[in-house]
């Protein structure tokens, strides 16, 4: 445990001392931002549409959680599709390329260790990002009553799947010492597991189930509407997992080819 | 007590993705070096050096053979023993890989600090054992400067000072004095030698055979995969025995007689006459032709095979 934080708080200061995390960071920001804003907008004029005409008051229940912070969540879930392969590219590929993952595992420290810290230092960095929209509920309760425990699910299901992404792209990254692949890779399996989620129309029964079951951004639904159910919960617990243990295996298999 | 290395019938073959083609590094390598030894591995390019350093290491695993650390197996082709993260043994291996590189946005004393942590070792015990190892290197009055600032000199003293941090028993140098300028090689040649007398087994690899020459005890010569010289360096090289005469106004006729004891003799430009003695029990024969025929004798010098000559021959008459 202890090698684990002591890799972590090695690989943040290289995350925070290069320009990295604060362009992704305030790239994700201003795009999510422009983009809640403009929910926030419309949600505010739909209100005031609606308090000009008492009649329709009774037939729509506006209500910020539904109209502006649920959608928001699959807008914060797509746009860390495009951000996370930028902070996970470097995982494992910039030690790879410049030897010191070579001359780590020279140290006292086990595979596991090496991944994990890995991937926590991402996954923090994902959380920092993510932290920094919780200002977009804390803005809507100035002007309106958001229901608290939904939005608590929702960010829950934006930090489950966050986990899923980053585990994917750590794996990625194990897997090569060119950042660039990395990148691509990440972004070529993400879209894929986002596309997954269209077989629903396009494949036949059962197929189609099990296809889209396997979607990553199917299962945020239940999260955005603020419902817990253990079926999306066990699906990206099982797919972080899963993705950590193929991190171990492409390290042992870098042991056996000699470089990845 | 167990030797410091024990490598048996170390083979590794490196497969292309498909299997389709293979490739074998190292052939059959079988070495001992016993502790407090100093161990030059040499080949040329490509000879499976890098391979063997990675074996012994774990962090490459083996095709075949096994590598055994004071007496205990470090590295096998089984199943369980790729968990090498042996602890114990990993505390007692220093590297330093050809070329150092440390996280740029470190400094010497970071980098350090970094990796004692690694040993467990904490507080005040680091900031003693990094205080210690920087002023070994002589890097103390840099250890605060960031590493991307450092010169290539400067970077291979603290991979020197990272590979002591944990005052291990088995040094692996690989390349330790490239790069370097003539003061700063002497230096680290000097820290060899200062730590084979501390009792350390240094295992070093370098393409820099008269250092190489001036500290190891025993060497080995690798050529594509095969280890095919390998013993203590004074019964390798000493085997050719020889003296240079070097007289002037020699006459044709004390030539003549020179070659008739197969001497060899070559004439310079400078005037000056080298004669060659095959054996050096024939030495007091020669000087006795050479002082009936009134020549002057400028110098005489035994010569001995350098490991340069010896590298270069071994390896030349592995590939005829």
């Amino acid at each position: 445990m202890k090698n684990i934080l002591i890799l972590i708080r090695k690989d943040l200061i290289s995350y925070f001392v290069s320009p990295i995390a604060y362009v992704v960071i305030a790239v994700f920001l201003v795009l999510s931002g422009i983009i809640f804003s403009l929910r926030f907008s419309f949600f505010y004029h739909d209100s005031l549409e609606l308090s000009r005409n008492p009649y329709m008051m009774g037939e729509y229940n506006l209500n910020v959680t539904e109209h502006v912070l649920e959608p928001m969540f699959f807008t914060l879930n797509f746009l860390s599709l495009l951000i996370v392969p930028m902070l996970t590219m470097r995982a494992f590929a910039e030690d790879k390329k410049s030897g010191t993952m070579e001359l780590l595992f020279t140290y006292p420290v086990r595979d596991i260790e090496v991944g994990l810290s890995k991937f926590a230092a991402c996954f923090i960095v994902y959380c920092c990002m993510i932290g920094l929209t919780l200002l977009y509920p804390a803005l809507s309760a100035r002007y309106a009553d958001p229901e608290w425990g939904s939005v608590a699910m929702g960010y829950a299901g934006l930090l489950l799947s966050g986990a899923a992404f980053v585990a994917l792209g750590v794996f990625v990254s194990s897997l090569t010492e060119n950042q660039i692949i990395a990148v691509a890779v990440s972004y070529g399996l993400l879209l894929l597991f986002w596309l997954f989620g269209a077989a629903e129309t396009l494949l036949p029964q059962p197929y189609n189930v099990i296809v889209t079951d396997l979607s990553l951004f199917n299962h945020l639904e239940d999260f955005a509407r603020g419902v817990l159910d253990t079926h999306d919960l066990v699906y990206y617990v099982s797919f972080t997992a899963l993705a950590m243990f193929f991190t171990l295996r492409s390290l042992e298999v870098t042991k056996w080819k000699g470089k990845a | 007590m167990p030797p410091a290395i024990e490598i048996e019938n170390l083979s590794k073959t490196y497969r292309s993705l498909f299997g389709l083609r293979k490739v074998t590094a190292v052939d059959d390598l079988t070495l001992h070096v016993e502790e407090g030894e100093v161990f030059g591995f040499l080949g040329p390019n490509g000879a499976g050096k890098t391979t063997t350093i990675k074996i012994l290491l774990g962090i490459l695993y083996p095709t075949s053979g096994k590598c055994k650390l004071f007496g205990e197996t470090f590295t096998s082709n089984s199943a369980f023993a790729p968990e090498t993260a042996n602890s114990k043994l990993k505390a007692n291996i220093g590297y330093l890989p050809e070329g150092p590189y440390f996280h740029e946005f470190l400094t010497g004393k970071e980098v350090l600090a970094f990796y004692g942590k690694l040993y467990g070792i904490r507080g005040g015990n680091l900031k003693k054992r990094i205080s210690d190892v920087l002023e070994l290197v002589g890097m103390e009055y840099a250890a605060d400067r960031l590493v991307q600032h450092y010169s290539k000199g400067m970077r291979q003293r603290i991979g020197l000072a990272q590979a002591l941090l944990s005052d291990p028993k088995l040094l692996i140098l690989d390349e330790p004095t490239v790069g370097l300028d003539p003061i700063a090689r002497r230096e680290i040649r000097d820290l060899m030698l200062r730590l084979r007398g501390l009792g350390k087994t240094l295992f070093v690899c370098s393409h820099e055979l008269s250092e190489v020459e001036m500290v190891c005890d025993k060497v080995g010569i690798i050529n594509r995969g095969k280890l095919i010289k390998y013993g203590r360096l004074l019964d390798l090289v000493l085997k050719d025995r020889a003296v240079e005469i070097e007289v002037s106004l020699l006459s044709e006729e004390t030539q003549k007689k020179l070659e008739a004891m197969k001497c060899r003799v070559e004439r310079s430009e400078t005037g000056l006459t080298s004669v060659w003695l095959p054996e050096r029990q024939e030495i007091y024969d020669v000087l006795e032709i050479l002082r009936s025929s009134s020549t002057e004798i400028v110098e005489m010098k035994p010569k001995k095979e350098s490991l340069e000559d010896l590298f270069i021959r071994t390896v030349k008459e592995e590939v005829a």
